[in-house]
């Protein structure tokens, strides 16, 4: 869980001017970045990492020469990267920011922009990310806990969580009180639930 | 999702220019829906009852309680009811802020006719 990579905000822009400001600013609020002229360059640096580690945001420019940003998004969804991505353009229009928005930009910003506004967005953006891993994460794990319980469990869980009373469950699947008493014991264990209430909360979320 | 027999899709249209809404109401005929005008988004809020199988075609920009304001409001509330934004004035902070609050989609003004017809059946088809 704690093993990915550190925070780094990910700059993507053809034009170096953009990119040295950038990541001056972003060094002069202590927060880590790299930054890259192409679409390639930074596409072609995730080769050696694992994604599914990666922390942080991309603040990826529309227009460069070579691949464009848009295209850019669409690779990082083909390889399930969740790093948010922060669009900014000197050129977008409302259809173009509408399509990002589509494929699951966080944010499309035009320039000129002031900076305390990117800023203010890449901070949002990092603990959105964090949000997202965690949720993530937490789904992993229950996941994980229910594929603990058997065909027969399962079967009890779905009735207790729909409030069925035990000797109603046990009238429904032709089993004794006493035997729905013992599964529905193992499933509140196997699934670490110290109540009815947090077992709903822990399956309804997974649906 | 199976549609209930007998039941139509509802559609919502919010508009302050009044003839934007009847034009748009006469649009969306052929789907065979029961449509409910509104000119504004607090006449909107007194009706609406949150239910499947319906949509929302809203103005982004009202007088009052704005169209944006609206669906946050209503993202707020976990009262997700599948919107269209529409624009008469668009521009891009616009459009971002309408798609982050879980617009469908959002339009520009003037809107092409048989491009918004065919969305909106998409979205009752989908949801």
């Amino acid at each position: 869980m704690c093993n990915r990579y550190n925070p780094i905000v990910h700059i993507v822009d053809d034009d170096d001017a953009v990119r040295d400001s950038l990541s001056l600013l972003l060094d002069s609020v202590g927060i880590a970045n790299a930054n890259y002229p192409s679409a390639n360059a930074f596409l072609d640096s995730l080769l050696e990492k694992d994604i599914s580690k990666l922390t942080g945001c991309v603040v990826l420019d529309i227009r460069m020469p070579g691949m464009s940003g848009m295209e850019c998004q669409q690779e990082l969804n083909a390889l399930h990267c969740t790093l948010p991505i922060i669009f900014i353009t000197g050129h977008g229009d409302v259809p173009m920011a509408v399509e990002a928005m589509k494929k699951g930009a966080l944010e499309f910003i035009q320039k000129p922009f002031r900076e305390q506004e990117l800023l203010d967005c890449i901070q949002k953006a990092m603990l959105n990310h964090q949000q997202t891993l965690q949720e993530v994460q937490y789904a992993k794990k229950i996941t994980a806990r229910l594929d603990l319980l058997t065909k027969r469990e399962k079967e009890v869980m779905q009735r207790v969580i729909a409030g069925e009373a035990n000797k109603v469950i046990a009238a429904e699947l032709n089993l004794s009180q006493r035997t729905i008493e013992i599964h529905r014991a193992n499933v509140m264990e196997k699934m670490q639930a110290k109540s009815l209430a947090q077992l709903v909360t822990m399956v309804v979320t997974q649906e | 999702m199976a549609e209930t027999p007998g039941i139509k899709p509802l559609i919502y249209l919010i508009d302050h220019d009044k003839s934007a809404l009847d034009t748009l109401a006469d649009l969306l005929t052929p789907l065979d829906a029961s449509i409910k005008c509104f000119t504004s988004a607090e006449s909107f809020l007194e009706e609406f009852i949150h239910s499947n199988n319906s949509c929302l075609l809203l103005e982004a920009h009202l007088p009052s309680f704005s169209g944006l304001e609206l669906m946050e409001y209503l993202l707020d509330r976990g009262l997700n009811i599948p919107t269209i934004v529409m624009a008469s004035i668009s521009d891009v902070p616009t459009a971002v802020r309408a798609m982050q609050a879980k617009a469908i989609d959002f339009i520009e003004k003037p809107y092409v006719e048989q491009i918004l017809l065919e969305k909106v059946e998409q979205i009752l088809e989908k949801y």
